[in-house]
């Protein structure tokens, strides 16, 4: 059970056959295309990026190679010979496998149990020792340090990413496809799993990545491929032969603004907007999730906060926001102090929050969006004992117009919605009022990149009208192109806070990953 | 106080070697119980229905020997009625969606009735059951042959069992996609493997095993039946289970701890100690108790990932 290999050809890409050709793939969903016609190939020996927005069809796309979905029409090419991938066991068998961005993996098993567990056959005993070498073997091979010993809870993303690989190469998979891998990983981390990609490279087999990020493009794929709205709208492009605005034209369909450089420095004259002393708070399994927080965002600022996903962020925001109470410590804002840990209270003190997971937390899945808007701002509604749905209606249309992020019809249910589709709502709602403080978790997750950009210049902008905004991302470029600092979360502590200007991402990630500046 | 007391032997017997011998005796039973519940939980099931498990597994043990006069077909229709009630759990829970505890504990007073209506006539019946074969040679060490080596059959097929659990879930593929299904269900299907099945599987081992359980205490020490003969043990399996970090080898000790403590009071009667008699059939409980709570401080495994499900708390990662 070795890592098949290939023999690496002079010219890599070139005269290298492909794995795995696609012609005319068509995927429909009732009315919605997928995928429409797409020709796609991946040769062994490169890695081959596939570049798209959120609901272009990438995933779809990956999904029908590997046998999760089948197509409406096209065919698929193994190694020159069309199949049938009726199920991923039908992709394994012939060498296809892929990396899903929720890693499949057993926390509580060690790295060996694994791997075993994945691996097809092997009689009835478990033989730790042979897996275990198995494992160091194929790990140098490769060059990836692995401890197969070692508990798959206590390694970290990047660990278990590796480890994920190492297991799908170990079941004799020719052609890796691995999806958003980078979008869970610090920079180093990043760094850690190109390195791992590149040896693969080496061994000649093939690497497709997905992705929206185009320097991680650059830094690896030999070739790349784009995805618009279903429509492959360039195939197999040499990386070195166009430059970025290009791609993201073509990503997008048209060209996005760049964010104004342009900003105004913060009144000096203004209370802070939020005011973080001490805080402990505790985790929703009683352990402690922030630890002695102290942090103050200033009126007119952005303050962003970095961190390896689950480092405290949802329990700061649910802090700052009045969801979580506070073990010790206190909030101010605007120099007021937060009596008690209560929503009304954070609110009638003017912090709005946009929260991470708005379709659990934040929307009443039977109301239509006019009636969410509606329902922040009743008060004013009011006629008689009723709601005057006339007036709601017309707020809510001028609303759509001046927040620019086109909302759906605004009598659609918000239970019927994407999800892109629910953040448009939360995000029109949010920024339609006036506040002191804005606390945003995640606000661009789920859309597209010319929302994205819309809705980083409505953040500025209530950063130019005077209020702190607290922008809670995992996108580190996101948080460096809009903070004035950026706070870095470790593991519930405060590792730093530093000035966007003045580090590069590499010094960030050493926060996030819990080493010193 | 006790070793104090331990000078008055009876029959030549030290009160330490009595109260071992007793901890074998009573505590096999348990033992068998624990054993099952935590094949049962490392694929993910609580069956707090052990109780009633063992129950049916005493009362069919019983019936059936007293019918055929052969204990071994007793065993087997244990095995086979305590078997087919967990299956009955594993069935409501798992393709019926119930409430792995509700229904447990509806699995109990299943088996409780049930016994107690089937078990009326066999009530005063008398059996030739399981009698204590000494091994020859190994029961003539002094002490350690009279605490191991001087059972019922029952008992030493459970010497080989525990390890042979412990093997099966640790070392083999079929332990792996066990613990798998206990773990993260959602894994295993990835891999094309069924955890449903898996876990029908395990739980109905789970009850087969706790029949056996029931099996030995009534065929092979009590030598009789009662209506709700086992007071208790299943619970205390299923708690035995908990404390013993679902480890087979731990749930032993723990039987047996728990054995000791059952077998102490007669001994000490029999020997004239004046301790209250209620402080007596406490103590088995809190000395477990207190015995697995301080083992229990050193958590050396966590509890699978599926059973948070039982408790509705998100899983920790």
């Amino acid at each position: 059970m070795s890592i098949a290999t290939l023999e690496p050809s002079a010219d890599r890409t070139k005269q290298s056959p492909s794995i795995i050709e696609v012609r005319g793939l068509t995927k429909r969903f009732g009315d919605l295309v997928a995928t429409g016609d797409v020709d796609f190939d991946v040769r062994s020996g490169e890695v081959h990026s596939l570049l798209g927005e959120n609901g272009a069809g990438k995933s779809t796309l990956m999904k029908l190679l590997y046998g999760v979905y089948q197509p409406d029409a096209g065919e698929i090419l193994v190694d020159g010979v069309v199949h049938r991938l009726d199920s991923p066991a039908d992709a394994r068998a012939l060498g296809i496998g892929m990396v899903f961005q929720d890693l499949r993996l057993i926390p509580a098993f060690t790295v060996a149990e694994n791997i075993a567990l994945s691996l097809p056959g092997g009689g009835f005993r478990y033989r730790r020792q042979a897996v275990e070498r198995q494992i160091l073997d194929a790990g140098a091979e490769l060059g990836f340090s692995v401890d197969p010993k070692a508990l798959v809870r206590h390694l970290s993303i990047g660990e278990r990413q590796r480890v994920e690989i190492l297991k799908v190469l170990m079941s004799g998979a020719r052609l890796v496809i691995l999806d958003e891998p980078t979008s869970v990983l610090a920079p180093q981390e990043v760094d850690g799993l190109f390195t791992a990609i590149r040896s693969l490279r080496a061994k000649g087999l093939a690497v497709v990545i997905i992705t929206h990020k185009l320097h991680e493009t650059r830094a690896i794929a030999d070739r790349l491929s784009i995805l618009r709205a279903g429509r492959m709208v360039g195939s197999g492009i040499d990386p070195t032969t166009v430059d970025d605005r290009a791609l993201i034209s073509a990503m997008v369909g048209r060209e996005v603004p760049p964010l104004p450089v342009e900003r105004s420095d913060p009144p000096a004259d203004r209370p802070a907007a939020l005011r973080v002393t001490g805080v402990h708070v505790r985790g929703d399994g009683g352990n402690t999730a922030l630890h002695d927080i102290h942090l103050e965002v200033k009126a007119g600022e952005v303050m962003g906060v970095a961190g390896v996903a689950g480092s405290g962020q949802r329990e700061l925001y649910e802090a700052v926001l009045g969801l979580r109470p506070l073990h010790t410590g206190d909030i101010h804002i605007a120099a007021v102090e937060m009596a008690k840990s209560d929503p009304g209270a954070a609110l009638a003190l003017g912090a709005v929050g946009i929260p991470e997971d708005p379709i659990s937390d934040a929307v009443v899945p039977g109301l239509d969006v006019t009636e969410h808007l509606a329902l922040s701002n009743l008060s004013s509604l009011r006629k008689g004992l009723g709601i005057d749905w006339a007036r709601a209606r017309e707020l809510v249309a001028e609303l759509d117009r001046q927040i620019g992020l086109r909302m759906v019809a605004h009598d659609r249910t918000v239970a019927d919605l994407s999800g892109g589709n629910v953040q448009r709502v939360m995000l029109t709602r949010a920024f339609g009022v006036d506040c002191t403080l804005l606390v945003a978790a995640y606000p661009s997750r789920g859309l597209d990149v010319a929302t994205t950009r819309r809705t980083q210049e409505l953040l500025l902008a209530q950063r130019e009208a005077g209020a702190g905004v607290l922008f809670i991302s995992e996108d580190l470029d996101e948080l460096m192109e809009l903070s004035d600092q950026i706070a870095v979360l470790h593991n519930g502590h405060l590792a730093g806070v530093v000035t966007p200007g003045e580090v590069d991402r590499y010094a960030i990630g050493q926060l996030m990953l819990g080493g010193s500046e | 106080m006790i070793a104090a007391q331990a000078a008055t032997d009876v029959g030549g017997q030290l009160l330490i070697v009595s109260v071992l011998v007793g901890a074998v005796r009573s505590g096999t039973s348990i033992f068998y119980a624990a054993l099952g519940e935590t094949i049962s939980e490392r694929a993910g099931v609580i069956n707090v229905g052990t109780e009633g498990c063992m129950l049916a597994g005493a009362m069919s043990a019983y019936a059936v020997t007293a019918e055929t006069g052969n204990p071994w077909f007793g065993v087997l229709g244990a095995a086979a009625v305590g078997g087919a009630l967990a299956l009955l759990h594993a069935y409501l829970v798992i393709a019926r969606g119930a409430n792995q505890l509700a229904n447990g504990l509806v699995i109990m007073f299943l088996g409780l009735g049930l016994t107690s209506l089937f078990g009326a006539s066999y009530v005063s019946r008398e059996i030739n059951g399981f009698k204590p074969y000494a091994i020859p040679g190994l029961s003539s060490i002094p002490a350690v042959g009279d605490i191991l080596f001087n059972h019922d059959p029952l008992t030493y097929l459970s010497f080989a069992l525990g390890p042979a659990v412990w093997f099966l879930l640790f070392r083999t593929r079929w332990g792996l996609l066990l613990r798998g299904a206990g773990e993260r269900a959602p894994v295993l299907s990835s891999y094309g493997y069924s955890p449903e099945r898996i876990r029908y599987i395990a739980v109905g081992l789970g009850g087969l095993l706790a029949g056996i359980g029931g099996a030995q205490l009534s065929t092979a020490v009590a030598l009789t039946w009662f209506e709700n003969m086992t007071q208790g043990r299943g619970f205390i399996a299923v708690a035995l289970v908990i404390f013993a970090s679902w480890h087979p080898l731990w749930a032993m000790g723990g039987a047996y701890l728990f054995g000791a403590a059952l077998a102490l009071g007669p001994e000490l009667q029999v020997r004239n100690v004046g301790v209250n008699q209620f402080v007596l059939d406490a103590l088995p409980y809190v000395m477990t108790l207190a015995v697995l709570v301080v083992l229990a401080k050193r958590s050396f495994q966590r509890a699978p990932e599926g059973l948070a499900e039982v408790f509705d708390a998100p899983p920790v990662s």
